[in-house]
């Protein structure tokens, strides 16, 4: 009898387990506990140009991103580099607009990534700071709380890494981002991979909001290159185990495979898919760090496979915004980073060509009109904010150092890819 | 878990052959399993099975987040050479490192069973775990036995750890998918029959592959579940298991 009620015990154990186990995944999904870094006080140098320049002004800016909290990692980064961009502003001399030269000030607030905080920073900048500007902020929601203040008084806001499809949709005139929405990632994607020769592709992603998501997106925009979706399926965060769904995948038998999944699980569904069947065309998207997904499948199994990324590590640029990024806050840079600071230098572009640090309108129009090679690739907007960052490709091949061919979306289009 | 993480500090820290890593990381793992064994079990040893099972669960989730903090919580590869040969047979293809595990899983499990079937020490096994007092009683030195349990158990957890390494990455959570499915197996197996265990993981494991790749993968985890709910309901001693 004791065996029996050790049993029953068990199944009630493994009940609450995987409760425990759920309400974890939803937890993963929906937060990235990262502890915050040491919070680097902002040191806008406004007096530091004071001294040759007799008659330079201030220009007063403000910036929102999550400081503490939950995403105080990625907000303090993307802080950083909109600091480290006024800075280096600064030390060439500052903005010269309307004949005048400007130095640089940040207002930093803190919206711990929740719109009440969003809104009550937008609400301080605009009425207290008068900021003709603000740069912000990180969660889509939070954006969304400050982008309706600063719409409607008018004031320009643009952020660094909002992705929700809504802001832009939400005729918000004043409202800008910098970085490219699910959306126009797919639409240029499918076009780029559509080049790659294949006319069947079957999609494995995992099973949240961004994985589904693609599986939404993706075969529409493929159907006028003649690329068809034969097979859709998703796995679950913490799968280890991907034969089945892979050889599920294969009966279908695509020309291509289509992975939706972040480095972790695509490391393992790449080793995998490879032991399956070592010849079929293997997609992924921009979920992928390439470096570390390197050192965890190894070069072998990734040679061929074809990604794309909002983020390439090794560019010229970047690998020199790296180097500036380790010496001036002294901790490994990330996209977010660069994000910030190519958002501060479309804004520095955009004040230059406006010629005024008053007029929110003429600001306005010069932000649409901005076109910019940042870190993060070729930037330019449209009437509704939307930003057209394009992605590049990239091939892993381990015939070049770094591991991975670099490609960009002309490149694709016009063939070059051998 | 921290057979895999041993194994992987052995092979890629240290670099040791892998096969050495395995067997490094089995004595180490069987040693923590024995000061398991003596720090905390032994104080329950009178409790009910159900005790034992919490407090397993408990040292089980303790484990995953010490390792989480000394070792880190980002998956990392070892890679061995196996993994890259693919042998072909039959239409289908297999790593060398998969056939490795087969091979090496079922020479493990056969001496398992002879060790618990042929040999003294076995003997005195199956004599305590049918009734200790008993075995006490008949001159056997039941804190040994009790030792050499641990250590078996351990270290065979920590084989089958070093063995799946290679094919996954190694993190602390790395076990946590195959947690239920392990308990399934014993649930369906019945507790304490080893070759019951056997048949019943290959059962559930081939059952769910089929599954997946023929009716749905969304129904994979489904079936697991509904096994155990019907052996609980029609024989909750399990396939193998005796007269309760």
């Amino acid at each position: 009898m004791r065996k029996n009620k050790a049993i029953s015990v068990l199944a009630i154990l493994i009940a609450i387990i995987m409760v425990a186990g759920l309400a974890g995944c939803n937890g993963g999904t929906t937060s990235d506990p990262t502890t915050p870094p040491p919070v680097t006080t902002p040191t806008p140098d406004a007096g530091n140009g004071g001294g040759e320049e007799v008659e330079a002004g201030v220009l007063t800016l403000g910036l929102i991103q999550p400081l503490t909290g939950p995403i105080a990692f990625g907000g303090q980064a993307a802080a950083n580099g909109a600091i480290m961009a006024a800075e280096e502003i600064n030390a060439a001399g500052g903005i010269t607009i309307g004949g005048r030269q400007y130095t640089i000030e940040l207002i930093i607030e803190d919206d711990t990534g929740t719109p009440r905080d969003a809104a009550a920073a937008a609400s301080k900048l605009i009425f207290q700071d008068e900021v003709p500007l603000i740069m912000g902020t990180f969660t889509s929601s939070a954006t969304l709380a400050a982008a309706e203040i600063a719409n409607e008084e008018g004031v320009p806001i643009i952020s660094p890494l909002s992705s929700a499809i809504g802001l832009t949709t939400s005729g918000f005139e004043y409202f800008f981002r910098g970085r490219v929405t699910t959306h126009g990632n797919v639409a240029y994607g499918a076009e780029a991979f559509a080049q790659l020769g294949f006319t069947t592709v079957g999609q494995l992603a995992i099973n949240d909001d961004w994985g589904r998501g693609d599986l939404v997106e993706w075969p529409p925009l493929w159907e006028p290159y003649g690329v068809e979706v034969v097979i859709q399926e998703t796995f679950d965060q913490g799968q280890t185990d991907f034969y089945p769904v892979l050889s599920r995948i294969l009966m279908a038998q695509p020309e291509a495979i289509f992975v939706t999944a972040s480095t972790e699980p695509a490391s393992m569904i790449f080793t995998q898919l490879r032991e399956l069947d070592p010849d079929i065309t293997i997609l992924t998207s921009g979920g992928i760090d390439p470096t570390q997904t390197l050192a965890l499948a190894g070069p072998d199994v990734l040679e061929g496979i074809w990604f794309w990324s909002v983020d390439l590590p090794d560019t010229p640029e970047s690998l020199d915004f790296d180097a500036r990024y380790r010496a001036r806050f002294n901790i490994e840079p990330m996209s977010n980073a660069k994000s910030g600071y190519d958002v501060m230098q479309i804004v520095r572009i955009a004040f230059e060509n406006a010629g005024t640090t008053t007029d929110h309108r003429a600001i306005r129009d010069a932000l649409r009109q901005v076109e910019f090679h940042g870190i993060m690739g070729h930037y330019f907007f449209d009437d509704t904010g939307e930003s057209f960052l394009r992605i590049a490709y990239g091939r892993f091949d381990s015939t070049v150092e770094r591991g991975f061919h670099i490609f960009t979306f002309e490149d694709m289009i016009a063939g070059n890819f051998s | 878990m921290l057979g895999a993480v041993v194994s992987y500090i052995a092979a890629v820290t240290f670099g040791l052959n892998f096969w050495l890593a395995m067997l490094v990381s089995m004595i180490v793992v069987g040693i923590i399993g024995v000061l398991m064994e003596k720090v905390f079990f032994k104080k329950i040893r009178n409790a009910p099975y159900s005790s034992m099972l919490i407090l397993s669960i408990g040292l089980a989730f303790f484990l995953q987040h010490l390792v989480q903090i000394l070792f880190g919580a980002e998956p990392r590869a070892i890679r061995t050479a196996m993994s890259t040969q693919i042998i072909r047979v039959f239409g289908t293809s297999i790593t060398l490192q998969r056939l490795m595990i087969v091979i090496v899983g079922m020479a493990l499990m056969v001496g398992l069973i002879f060790l618990i079937n042929k040999t003294t020490v076995g003997k005195t096994m199956r004599a305590t775990s049918q009734d200790r007092d008993a075995a006490m009683l008949m001159g056997i030195n039941i804190n040994r036995v009790y030792t050499m349990t641990f250590f078996i158990g351990s270290a065979m957890a920590a084989a089958a750890g070093s063995l799946i390494a290679p094919i996954l990455l190694v993190f602390p959570t790395m076990g946590a998918d195959l947690f239920i499915k392990a308990f399934t197996v014993v649930v369906l197996a019945g507790l304490g029959s080893v070759s019951g265990i056997i048949f019943a993981g290959l059962f559930i494991g081939v059952a769910e592959s089929l599954i997946a790749v023929y009716i749905s993968t969304a129904y994979r985890d489904t079936f697991a579940f509904l096994i155990l709910i019907f052996m609980l309901l029609l024989k909750p001693s399990g396939l193998m298991g005796g007269k309760n």
